[in-house]
């Protein structure tokens, strides 16, 4: 069984239940990281038997839909004006909102969000006077659901608060349009992380080209920030096992990696042994390849390497930060969830960005050291020259200026990005460009971006920013401005 | 794996920012709401003056409201208010208000939650809210209040009090989570951006 984790929230009058598979990618975050999310919610409303009470369970996308509906119909709510639009009529009347239709205009979801990635849900919520709501379950439905489930107010309240809780605990990748890395030190020691971790996976690899003969346990070895290793504290991390009969190198020190990419150098703190989590066992029986696109085999090094250039457009590579707390239990398990599976397969992973190349790099960490350790690295250890200088190639090429808007862009911002007081988290946009260079479109990513949006300096779109591009296309390049007042710009696709 | 303790979101100034520059219509507007939104957190919890000062010192809002005089001059800044003389409030304020009214609907939660389950009971009993003694009080003190602070205006009946009571209960309980800051501060300016003059009597 792949590592399990699972997350409950239980206000009063409903259980939100999050089951997934848990991600190498934890350790480089503040958060734990999952994959392959499938939820389930029951709603308890008391008035009902226990076996007329309505459970649904979907995916990850599925539940970002209900948070995004949900959100968007309270907040409608809100906005209605405090006085009564229906004056002769009863108080809870479903005359009194008889101009439902004009409220639908304000229950679609930001639109910043939902233009990049259409949710392919019909959630919807009808208001049935100031008390009641009638929540259209659209793909979620289920047999025993049926298409609508009413809920009260109080009922609407804690669904609100259960799927607020957990997306504040969720960390999505970009794909799904929100800040991946929305805790700020996290961000940048998850680029860091990804960086370097690539970077020492190749170090190391040249080291097993160059040194056959004694071929290394520390397959994984990597660097991190300071602020990264800064939380990886004991509990979080585990020793290489060393293969019977070797020697541990002392550290990845003595790997000498190759310089590391532009950007990432300020942060290099000495390289240190990757610890594994030993929260976390793997059962190498039964960790699905999907899972671990990147395990180092020779064949796999040479595709891997080289996508910490992003270029999401993929949604399906997401992943989902959820507390562990215990294990599944049976009908929990991701294979009893009637939501559509979501592996992320290599195809995937190599259009996602930058978090899922950390991702898949720690995930080849894992997997290199935790399915067999004292086998497998030296299988792994043999890969063929060409795939090993490929892959150093590639590390090094991963400076993310790709093209040239790239770095103009990142200086751009790092002239003009004053991060205004009190800002407490990174802000990420994705920023389109037409082939003339000028902005085609800002994708705000995540609410704090939105609400920053006119505190950036962001250039208008259609106008002059930067150089034009060569042979045309919209290039989408991820903008990423700390709090610190660090600036970070990458590719995420080319055209 | 790290344990991350789940930390709910702060009530973050931040969170709180504004695309452009209210219009002064639709800072009468936000003013209005504002009053009324604390008109029914007394009327419901009792808070006075004391635990708005307290909240504001919890917060760290001294700056802005300092003491009973400020916020008095806070308040009478809605244009429902009787009297003239009016101050302006800025947007300063008009934050650092959503962030009294967020804190203090937190502490209150489980009232005002038990008041709108009451509510929720008694509409479904078809039963007249007031005749619960929790709303019954609530739905007198927030009218007599009313009536008693704000302009007189002959078009607001006693029915329409009510439904405003009633509705500012159900926000209130929507403020008292986590989200609540964003979710009032959002619902401010949203009404507003609607807002003309006297939009609210």
């Amino acid at each position: 069984m792949p590592t399990s984790v699972l997350r409950r929230y239980t206000p009063p009058t409903c259980t939100l239940e999050i089951a997934a598979t848990g991600s190498a990618l934890s350790r480089w975050t503040d958060r734990a990281v999952l994959k392959h999310l499938r939820f389930q919610l029951s709603f308890d409303d008391p008035t009902l038997p226990e076996d007329s009470q309505v459970t649904i369970r979907g995916d990850r996308l599925q539940l970002e839909a209900l948070w995004e509906t949900v959100t968007a119909y309270v907040q409608s709510l809100l906005n209605q004006p405090a006085v009564p639009l229906y004056h002769s009529g009863g108080l809870y009347a479903s005359e009194l909102y008889a101009s439902t239709e004009e409220n639908y205009a304000q229950l679609e979801p930001e639109p910043t969000v939902l233009s990049e990635q259409p949710l392919p849900t019909d959630i919807h919520f009808q208001p049935r006077g100031l008390l009641n709501h009638q929540l259209f379950l659209g793909t979620l439905a289920n047999e025993r659901s049926g298409a609508t489930v009413p809920l009260s107010t109080l009922q609407l309240f804690d669904l609100a608060n259960a799927l607020d809780e957990y997306h504040n605990e969720a960390l999505t990748l970009p794909t799904l349009g929100r800040a991946s890395w929305s805790k700020s030190r996290g961000s940048w020691a998850g680029i860091a992380a990804a960086l370097l971790l690539t970077v020492g996976s190749s170090a190391a690899l040249l080291r097993f080209v160059t040194a056959v003969s004694s071929p290394s346990p520390q397959l994984a070895a990597s660097s991190s920030s300071e602020e990264s290793q800064a939380r990886l504290d004991a509990k979080s991390s585990a020793r290489l096992p060393a293969a019977p009969g070797l020697e541990p190198l002392p550290s990845a020190l003595t790997l000498q990696p190759p310089p590391p990419p532009l950007g990432a150098t300020k942060n290099a703190a000495p390289p240190q042994p990757v610890r594994l989590p030993d929260t976390a066992p793997i059962n190498p029986g039964t960790v699905p390849r999907s899972a671990f696109p990147t395990d180092i085999a020779p064949g796999g090094i040479a595709p891997r390497s080289p996508t910490l250039l992003p270029a999401p457009n993929q949604a399906s590579g997401g992943t989902v930060a959820i507390l562990p707390q215990a294990p599944l239990s049976p009908e929990m398990s991701p294979e009893n969830f009637s939501g559509a599976a979501m592996p992320i397969d290599p195809q995937t992973a190599n259009s996602d960005g930058g978090a899922i190349a950390s991702l898949r790099s720690s995930a080849s960490s894992d997997a290199a050291t935790q399915m067999a350790p004292p086998i497998g690295v030296p299988n792994a250890a043999a890969p063929s020259a060409a795939a090993a200088s490929g892959a150093a190639t590639a590390a090094r090429s991963t400076a993310f200026d790709a093209i040239p808007q790239v770095a103009e862009i990142r200086n751009y911002f790092e002239q003009s990005w004053q991060p205004p007081q009190g800002l407490t988290q990174t802000l990420e946009y994705r920023l389109v460009l037409n082939a003339n260079g000028s902005l085609q479109r800002i994708v705000p990513l995540g609410q704090a971006a939105a609400t920053f949006l006119d505190r950036t300096n962001m250039p208008l779109t259609n106008e002059a920013f930067v150089s034009p591009v060569e042979n045309g296309g919209n290039p989408a390049i991820r903008l990423v401005l700390g709090q610190d007042g660090k600036v970070q710009t990458f590719l995420e696709q080319r055209n | 794996m790290p344990s991350v303790k789940p930390s709910a979101p702060k009530p973050v100034w931040d969170e709180l920012t504004l695309a452009t520059q209210p219009n002064p219509a639709q800072l009468d507007n936000i003013k209005a709401q504002l009053d009324l939104v604390l008109l029914a957190l007394e009327a419901l919890a009792g808070i006075g003056s004391e635990a708005m000062l307290q909240a504001a010192a919890d917060l760290g809002l001294t700056d802005v409201v300092a003491d009973r005089v400020s916020l008095w001059r806070l308040r009478q800044s809605s244009p429902l208010r009787r009297g003239q003389g009016r101050k302006r409030l800025d947007v300063e304020e008009a934050r650092s208000l959503v962030l009294i009214i967020c804190h203090l609907a937190k502490q209150h939660q489980e009232l005002i939650r038990r008041a709108v389950a009451l509510l929720e009971q008694m509409t479904e009993q078809n039963r007249e809210p007031h005749t619960a003694e929790l709303l019954g009080d609530y739905l007198d003190r927030f009218s007599n209040t009313y009536q008693e602070r704000m302009e007189d205006d002959e078009a607001t009946s006693s029915k329409d009090l009510t439904y405003l009571a009633l509705k500012l209960l159900i926000d209130l309980l929507f403020y008292s989570a986590p989200s609540g800051t964003r979710r009032l501060w959002m619902a401010l300016l949203d009404r507003s951006s609607h807002a003309k003059e006297g939009m609210m009597e």
